[in-house]
């Protein structure tokens, strides 16, 4: 799984490493075959998939909510990115840059970046701490946190469809030895009547 | 109830109908913000054009840079191919997906009649 990720605030997209075949679902080929595998009959069956099925669920929802923290980075990323190669284009230029910046909510102040002063721009690292980069440097960086934050949602988008898999077998799993078991008593019953 | 063996191609189907079905609402989603920014995208453009200024204050980041109104209308333009290319890739993804459900609708209500429900809540 990705875990390369070097960004400049929390990863966020470290991935569960959900695409294992150990924990694929298992197709059930034949039902009865299957029941007899637990000592306590149908019922342990249904248990055992009814637990396997609550954990899918649950790798289900930390893969959703992983993927929104990385839909959110991606746009966020690419927004300083975009503010960055402006500074850049704008030092090449040899002109200043005109901004106003958010001092506080609603409060807005004027600020001139001369071509200079835009040869180092601090990125912030998280926990508190930014560093200083050369523009260019910045715009690599950054750059390659795109590309991660990307794989990493791809990586994602993967995992989920596999764990959706496993979730759709094991639905269609129970359904099966549900059914199974209820035409089980349904000729016992008829047996009995004979 | 008739007995209906649900093999290991069913099952494949079966999963595959719930990839697509899901992505398909995924799709719809980002369509429907996609959509939204494009509309604002607009809304910014048709202000600038009306705009008696010569700068306009361009949010990059979470500052407000002052450019040329020829930039900023560049800017705009280069975000409005963006959307609508992505616009396109998705309504493309979402008429795959949906006629393929077709599809395997078809083969699955086939083989398991009324004892399988392939249609939206």
């Amino acid at each position: 799984m990705s875990s390369t990720s070097m960004s400049v605030d929390n990863p966020g997209g470290a991935s569960s490493g959900a695409s294992s075949s150990k924990m694929e679902a298992e197709y059930i080929e034949d039902v009865a075959a299957y029941i007899a595998r637990f000592p306590k009959g149908t019922e342990e069956a249904l248990q055992t998939m009814q637990s396997t099925y609550q954990q899918y669920k649950l790798l289900e929802s930390r893969l959703t909510q992983s993927r929104q923290r990385l839909m959110m980075k991606v746009p966020d990323v690419e927004r300083t990115l975009a503010c960055v190669k402006k500074l850049v284009q704008r030092k090449d230029e040899g002109s200043d840059t005109h901004v106003d910046f958010e001092l506080t909510d609603g409060i807005f102040a004027k600020a001139k970046v001369s071509a200079e002063n835009a040869q180092k721009v601090f990125l912030w690292l998280g926990a508190n701490v930014a560093l200083e980069y050369t523009a260019e440097e910045a715009v690599e960086l950054l750059t390659k946190n795109l590309e991660t934050a990307k794989l990493n949602l791809d990586t994602n988008r993967k995992d989920a469809l596999f764990v959706k898999d496993c979730i759709t077998t094991t639905e269609v799993s129970m359904a099966r030895v549900y059914n199974y078991d209820v035409q089980q008593r349904k000729q016992k019953a008829m047996e009995t009547k004979e | 109830m008739s007995e209906v063996v649900v093999t290991k191609d069913d099952q494949a189907s079966i999963n595959l109908f719930g990839r697509l079905n899901n992505r398909y609402h995924e799709a719809s989603n980002e369509l429907a913000s996609l959509k939204k920014k494009l509309e604002d995208l607009e809304e910014a453009s048709n202000e600038i054009m009306i705009s008696d200024e010569d700068n306009t204050k361009y949010l990059l980041g979470e500052v407000f840079v002052r450019v040329e109104n020829d930039e900023a209308d560049e800017l705009i333009d280069n975000e409005t191919e963006r959307s609508k290319a992505e616009i396109e890739k998705l309504h493309e993804e979402m008429n795959q997906a949906k006629s393929k459900m077709e599809e395997l609708k078809v083969v699955l209500y086939a083989k398991f009649g009324n004892n399988i429900n392939l249609e939206e809540d």
